[in-house]
């Protein structure tokens, strides 16, 4: 993970995040098993980042957090989406879309020359 | 609800608590996905080994997320407490909707009690704690002469002033002008009219730093060259002047061009009140006239001078002054005083006093809300219960119980604040001629502080005791069963009463006692008839007056003619003082007796000034139209005078001289005059007045130097004078339209002079009875809610027979006990503090057992009653109804 690399990374890994919380609870390994499958192993942090990030978004109240107990009867810490959150990740999933169709229809065109 | 309550344990969230919950989840986390990474086929430890490595650096990964943590919590803390406050003031509002009757009480006891807090602080403020207006207002001081006895006193000699000026080196600037603003009468307009001002030698503006809406300060050389120039007012500018431009323009006061080179600005003059500064140059004195002290002397001292500094500096000076001159007999020192404290030194007794007293106001409609909370919290205790079984911290909920009682008291603030606003002004209008420095009082931003500082503390003062107490005995509710909890509230409830109580006696003795010397008072025998008493006053400052002896007096015998021969008018006198106006006193020579040395009123007097004001004759023989400028010198005394002077003598016959007051008219030598006569003693101050009553008076027409302004006093037959001031004033006015008359009753300038003792009392007895009424209230209260608690107890004992009166009276009994402890604890207090009133009262010892038999009657009285109200009702319960009820 470089230096240069971190901000995008850091705003791309929230927004997963709350995607990832869009459909149900989820607890911290969870995600990160998520992430893993859904990008079938292109995407793939240190599971640490998804900790501090989960942080982040609670400060911002787009999650909340309460300890509860997994299928296999293990204690975990359980994040939710909150009203706020769902509104957030609208909002940037759209914009992350349309940025990137941008970016991908500019680089599926020839060179361009001014004039 | 739910993710409201997470936030809530967010709050109390501590550095250890997060390393606990980082530890706990990434612990977690690796255990999942080590099991996950056995269960796909790695033995155990290296299982363990990946889950690691896949997690990163766990040192670092801890003090990352460690660092999120704290600035989340940070964050969220603050989001939390907005939002709770938010909360808890929708809770308060919806409450405070249920319960319209209680709210309303509530803000109209903390309205009542914040408004006159509001009010009295403003004016203390103002008064007392707010610095001059000028610059550098530290720097300026008064001037106080130091006698060979007793205290230092505010007037100097103009001879001592000039010494001090012309030899200090502590101060930048000094000034000195007449003792008290005097009538100037103003003519060259369609009719001459009088207004207050002062004569000034020194720059007393410029030393001041007055600032001037037009014009300069004139300079110690235009004040020599020009022996008339003025200084005025704003106001008198504006509305006498018309704004007219300075150069050059004069107007005429007491019958000589003044030329107007300055413009005061409006809430600066000094002394207050004033509207013509006439600036005179020095007017060279020495030798005995050091002794003649009319003046008050204002400084600037020079920068980082101390006060005692500047008095041994002029202390030095005058003493000086006494080597030189035996004869200083008030040159033993020089006081240096603040400009501002002595200003109000007056006000400060009496307005601490009421300041006190509103604040107890205050304190008793506390303790009073906090009773009422005390008797609701313990009907909310069920509700209170369940919220704490439910998961609710106590801390919460005394929170929540206390932002409803701050709301209220927001909003009685606001009330309150309303009230000053208004109150303020209207008693600005009434008390500015009375209370120093009160002219310019208004609400602002300072005082709008301060209301709400107060309402803050009212609503905590009242809320926080219940608030602990109901969170408290809530969570006993949950433990125990729900009925048979016996809570303190009776017990704290009663305390608070009888904490009410007390203060309600502090304040209904101190009204009491105040009563009864304002009533003493003004019983006193004046020595004179006030009633049906009209006063003409007439300064003869027109120039053609001014040296003509004979002109003066014929002037003064038309006014008589004129007056005598109004309609309904029974006896005309006339005189340089009358009783309530003012006075003069000089030293006297009774023939070379020493034993007599003390000083004697002085009074010239006309007409049947005797008769008119019913002064009875002792002996001798009255002053009459026989004794003019040509027969024998001849004086009527006092009868303190005759006692004093000649004891167990007959005063007929005897000489007397008076040295300071007729020397000057008589070319420096005073001539003996002939005892003719003895009066009663007369209080001429006003009821107040119980200094000095040896008095000596002499036939206006032997002195007729003197004789340029006198006050005609004018008996009515019907005695009604108010009703003959306009005839009167037109008969005089029409003698000489360049003459101003002012007249008046003389009750009513009585009562001017009884007008701040009269303020102080309205004031204290309407806070006594407001305590009064709240301390009954207080008791009504408690006893309605003892009552409402057993009235289950009280139907079933009467169901059984027993007499319902007496369950009634148990509880009143209860109740009474503590009006009594609270009232016995009040006498002590009111006793043992009694002093603070000392110097307000006159006639009645503070220590009068008569004001706290009437103060405990009172309070008897007025708590019965309001006990009387829920036991009756009680009493009269249906049994069935109240089982029913339960």
């Amino acid at each position: 993970m470089s230096e240069e690399a971190l901000p995008l990374l850091k705003g791309t890994l929230e927004l997963l995040i709350l995607k990832g919380l869009s459909v149900e609870p989820l607890h911290g390994y969870g995600l990160a098993l998520w992430m893993e499958r859904g990008s079938e192993g292109t995407i793939v942090a240190e599971d640490s980042a998804i900790y501090q990030a989960l942080r982040r978004l609670e400060g911002k109240r787009f999650v909340e957090a309460e300890w509860g107990v997994t299928e296999n009867n293990r204690r975990a810490r359980f994040y939710r989406l909150t009203p706020r959150g769902r509104t957030h990740l609208d909002r940037e999933a759209r914009t992350w879309t349309r940025y990137v169709d941008s970016v991908s229809g500019l680089l599926s065109q020839g060179g361009g020359s001014p004039g | 609800m739910n993710g409201y309550r997470r936030f809530l344990r967010l709050l109390g969230r501590t550095e250890r608590d997060r390393a606990r919950e980082t530890d706990d989840e990434i612990e977690a986390h690796l255990e999942m996905r080590t099991a996950d990474l056995v269960a796909a086929g790695h033995d155990d430890e290296e299982a363990r080994r990946i889950a690691l490595e896949r997690f990163g650096d766990l040192e670092e990964a801890r003090r990352r997320i460690g660092s999120e943590a704290s600035r989340r919590d940070r964050h969220l803390g603050w989001v939390d407490r907005v939002d709770g406050v938010r909360r808890d003031l929708i809770v308060a509002f919806r409450r405070m909707r249920k319960r319209p009757g209680h709210a309303a009480l509530s803000v109209g006891i903390f309205g009542a009690g914040i408004g006159l807090t509001t009010v009295m602080f403003t004016f203390v403020d103002h008064v007392l704690l707010r610095p001059l207006p000028f610059p550098e207002p530290d720097r300026l001081v008064a001037l106080y002469s130091v006698p060979e006895e007793g205290e230092p006193f505010a007037w100097v000699s103009m001879g001592n002033w000039y010494d001090w000026r012309d030899g200090s080196r502590t101060l930048e600037a000094t000034a000195i002008h007449s003792q008290e603003p005097f009538d100037v009468t103003v003519s060259g307009f369609e009719e001459a009219f009088t207004v207050p001002g002062v004569t000034v030698y020194g720059p007393l503006l410029r030393t001041l730093g007055v600032p001037l809406v037009a014009g300069a300060h004139p300079s110690a050389a235009e004040i020599a060259a020009e022996d008339a120039l003025v200084a005025v007012s704003e106001s008198f500018w504006r509305q006498t002047l018309a704004e007219a431009p300075l150069d050059g323009r004069t107007v005429t006061l007491d019958g000589r061009p003044n030329r107007v080179v300055a413009v005061v600005r409006d809430g600066f003059a000094h002394p207050e009140g004033v509207d013509v500064w006439l600036f005179r140059p020095p007017r060279p004195q020495g030798g005995a006239a050091r002794n003649n002290i009319n003046f008050r002397a204002v400084g600037r001292l020079t920068p980082e001078t101390t006060l005692a500094q500047a008095e041994a500096d002029l202390s030095s000076i005058a003493d000086g002054i006494r080597a030189t001159d035996p004869e200083a007999i008030y040159s033993w020192g020089v006081a240096v005083r603040p400009l501002g404290g002595a200003l109000v030194a007056d006000a400060r007794g009496y307005l601490g006093v009421l300041m006190g007293a509103v604040t107890l106001v205050l304190l008793i409609g506390c303790a009073n809300l906090a009773a009422l909370g005390f008797a609701r919290g313990t009907e909310r205790a069920d509700e209170l219960a369940l919220r704490l079984s439910l998961g609710a911290r106590r801390p919460r909920l005394v929170r929540q119980l206390l932002t409803e009682e701050i709301l209220l008291a927001a909003l009685g603030g606001v009330v309150g604040v309303v009230l000053s606003w208004w109150g303020t002004g209207a008693l600005v209008d009434v008390v500015s001629h009375i209370v120093p420095r009160s002219r310019g009082v208004a609400f602002d931003g300072r005082i709008a502080a301060f209301a709400a500082f107060v309402s803050l503390g009212a609503g905590v003062g009242a809320g926080l005791p219940p608030a602990l107490r109901a969170a408290r005995f809530g969570a006993g509710r949950a433990q125990a069963s729900a009925r048979t909890v016996r809570g303190t509230g009776g017990l704290v409830g009663g305390g608070l009463v009888a904490a009410e109580v007390a203060l309600t006696v502090l304040l209904l003795t101190g009204g009491g006692l105040l009563l009864m010397s304002f009533g003493a008072v003004v019983s006193r025998d004046l020595g004179y008839d006030p009633a049906g008493v009209a006063t003409v006053q007439v300064a003869l400052t027109a120039p053609e007056y001014r040296d003509d002896d004979e002109r003066v007096l014929d002037y003064w015998r038309s006014l008589r003619r004129s007056l005598e021969s109004r309609p309904g008018v029974e006896a005309f006198g006339l005189g340089i003082w009358v009783p309530t106006g003012g006075g003069g006193t000089g030293f006297i020579d009774l023939g070379g007796d020493p034993s007599w040395d003390a000083g004697a009123g002085y009074r010239a007097v006309g007409g049947d000034y005797f008769a008119a004001l019913r002064i009875p004759l002792v002996r001798g023989r009255l002053l009459g139209e026989g004794d003019g400028p040509g027969t024998e010198l001849v004086t009527v005394v006092s009868r303190s005078m005759a006692e004093a002077a000649w004891p167990g003598q007959d005063p007929i016959g005897r000489r007397v001289r008076a040295l300071s007051m007729e020397s000057y008219w008589f070319g420096g030598e005073a001539p003996w005059r002939t005892v003719v006569g003895v009066v009663e003693d007369v209080r001429h101050f006003g009821y107040e007045d119980d200094e000095q009553f040896e008095e000596m008076y002499v036939p206006h027409e032997q002195i007729p130097g003197m004789a340029r302004s006198m006050t005609a006093v004018v008996r009515l037959r019907d005695g009604r004078p108010a009703r003959a001031l306009s005839d009167l004033r037109r008969a005089a006015q029409s003698l000489d339209p360049a003459l101003a008359v002012q007249v008046a009753t003389l009750d009513d300038r009585l009562a001017r002079l009884l007008a701040e003792r009269r303020m102080i009392v309205t004031l204290l007895t309407t806070f006594a009875v407001a305590a009064l009424l709240l301390a009954s209230f207080g008791v009504y209260g408690v006893i309605s809610y003892a009552v409402a608690r057993r009235t289950r107890e009280m139907a079933i004992r009467s169901a059984l027979g027993a007499r319902r009166s007496g369950v009634v009276t148990l509880v009143v009994r209860d109740a009474m006990r503590w009006v009594v402890l609270g009232g016995s604890i009040g006498l002590a207090v009111a006793v043992s503090i009694r002093g603070v009133l000392d110097s307000l009262l006159v006639e009645v010892k503070s220590g009068d057992p008569v004001a706290y038999g009437a103060a405990a009657a009172c309070l008897a009285l007025a708590t019965l009653a309001a006990a009387a109200v829920p036991a009756v009702r009680a009493s009269r319960l249906e049994p069935l109804r109240a089982l029913r009820e339960e």
